[in-house]
């Protein structure tokens, strides 16, 4: 027996990285046409990709999978499959018609299990934008979405945008859907804020959920706020 | 009488962790036989590297260190005849809450030696924990040093196999065919774990005595999660034991003992970039002459 022998290939199969699924949940209701809340969103949104994707670039033991859903009276897909990262465009929406995002979170729920995500997989990360109160049923939908195991283990995140997100009302509705104590949603009174919160969330939340360093079931993982609160942004209200 | 196992290690600091600064958080052990009648042992553990488990280093060298004191003390107990019914009944009944508590005793005296700081709370929004003497220490105490464990004794008459979190415990047969002798309970999703430091610890824990009469594997691998979540899916990584078994027996174990730490830097780079560590136990017979 010698070790000078020819290395063989390194035993096992082929490697891959870890997916990782981000999800955009973007507000198109009519109230988001009012001070060009909607375009301010696909700006932000889209002058956000090229961070997402530098992030994406360094950490290469993640695959980055994004999707986007519009929701207003229905909510629906903007993409049949969520695409690599480094091809995801953003799509510009419009606004009208009410606030679906109970429905957005079943769809959302329907996505997050097998076959859809791998057993492999990193924990998905949800982003709602929107400026105000739901419309349907808002826990039914956020019942199913938790009902499944990948929906729980989700990193989710709101940017509120404008005064009436930040009524009781609607943060109320943020803590249930974020449910953890140290993750508060973004709010954002001007387009900058928004531009800036969107960078931030999109890009610092990649980062912190592809990360190898495991969580002790029933724990709150997730701590990406302490320095997202500590950021600078424009605080003039326009909205 | 020479020993017919022997074992192989290896732990790397994942690309993750050397990007970030981080210490590699796993740890290994092996007691090797030196004789037949001694028993294979062998730990593992990966400390969880989040920022609420800041001594998980601590907390997995901890975990194996008592994890073999342990196993020795339940072999040795075991040995003399015992039947099978009562060593796999205290294997059950007892083995985990012993382990359990001593590593939540180990945790306890590191912390006496090298208390927290405020340093190490600053990034949260609670102080210190207060430790009194003589007093269980709160959860925030465990989280911080928390860990998980993966280990498996040999011996003449019985394999033991426990298991309490994530990682991987595989066997490989003299065919090359690769099993899990641990079925797990349930999946854990993302990085989601039981841990030593969990509440429900001991209700998590997974334990089984398989009888040697009813057959012994050619290899016994066991690894930290880093390793599995190289792969795409369980086939891609169940080929790591069938191929360890292959170069085991046209290499010899020396050849493997030297490579194996290269395998594993190089899955973590082009895989998981997590932390790797492996513990073989590698029964020399199944092997083949040349081999041993």
């Amino acid at each position: 027996m010698s070790d000078t022998v020819s290395p063989p290939r390194r035993p096992g199969g082929q490697m891959s990285a870890r997916p990782l699924h981000f999800i955009w949940l973007a507000d198109g209701s009519g109230s988001m046409r009012v001070d060009g809340k909607i375009q301010a969103l696909n700006n932000a949104i889209r002058e956000a990709i090229p961070h997402m994707q530098t992030v994406a670039r360094e950490n290469p033991h993640a695959a980055v999978l994004v999707r986007a859903m519009r929701f207003a009276d229905r909510a629906e897909w903007l993409m049949e499959k969520p695409a690599p990262v480094s091809e995801f465009r953003w799509q510009d929406i419009e606004a009208g018609g009410v606030t679906a995002l109970g429905e957005a979170l079943a769809l959302v729920g329907d996505v997050l299990e097998s076959p859809f995500i791998s057993d492999r997989a990193l924990p998905p990360v949800i982003a709602l934008v929107t400026d105000g109160l739901p419309t349907d049923d808002f826990h039914a939908g956020l019942n199913h979405l938790m009902s499944k195991p990948w929906g729980r283990q989700a990193l989710r995140i709101v940017v509120a945008i404008g005064e009436d997100a930040a009524s009781p009302e609607a943060q109320e509705i943020f803590r249930v859907f974020v449910a953890n104590d140290t993750l508060r949603p973004f709010q954002a009174n001007n387009p900058e804020a928004l531009v800036e919160h969107i960078r931030w969330v999109s890009t610092a939340a990649l980062k912190s959920v592809s990360a190898p360093s495991s969580q002790v079931a029933g724990a709150s993982p997730y701590s990406i706020v302490a320095a997202g609160a500590a950021m600078t942004v424009n605080d003039a209200d326009v909205w | 009488m020479p020993s017919i196992w022997t074992a192989i290690s290896a732990s790397v600091r994942g690309n993750w962790h050397e990007q970030s600064g981080q210490k590699n958080q796993d740890s290994v052990r092996l007691a090797k036989p030196r004789t037949a009648a001694d028993a294979l042992l062998i730990a593992v553990s990966d400390g969880h590297g989040s920022l609420r488990s800041f001594r998980s280093d601590r907390g997995s060298a901890l975990a194996t260190e008592c994890a073999l004191r342990l196993l020795k003390n339940f072999v040795r107990r075991t040995a003399a005849g015992a039947p099978l019914s009562r060593v796999r009944s205290q294997a059950q009944k007892k083995w985990p809450g012993d382990l359990i508590a001593a590593w939540k005793h180990a945790v306890r005296t590191d912390l006496a030696q090298n208390p927290f700081s405020p340093v190490d709370f600053a990034a949260f929004p609670d102080a210190p924990p207060v430790i009194k003497a003589n007093e269980e220490p709160p959860p925030a105490v465990y989280l911080a040093y928390g860990a998980t464990l993966i280990a498996a004794a040999v011996t003449r008459r019985y394999v033991f196999y426990a298991q309490l979190g994530d990682g991987d415990i595989l066997t490989v047969g003299n065919d090359g065919t690769v099993s899990r002798p641990l079925q797990r309970k349930h999946q854990f999703y993302a990085n989601e774990t039981a841990s030593l430091c969990s509440y429900h610890a001991l209700r998590e824990f997974q334990v089984r005595v398989a009888p040697v009469r009813t057959g012994m594997p050619a290899l016994i691998m066991l690894s930290t999660d880093g390793y599995a979540n190289c792969f795409g899916n369980d086939g891609g990584f169940f080929s790591v034991g069938a191929d360890l078994l292959t170069y085991l027996r046209q290499h010899g174990a020396v050849f493997v003992h030297n490579n194996l730490a290269r395998w594993l830097r190089e899955s973590s780079r082009d895989g998981s970039g997590d932390d790797i560590s492996v513990g073989l136990g590698v029964r020399m017979a199944a092997l083949g002459p040349q081999a041993s």
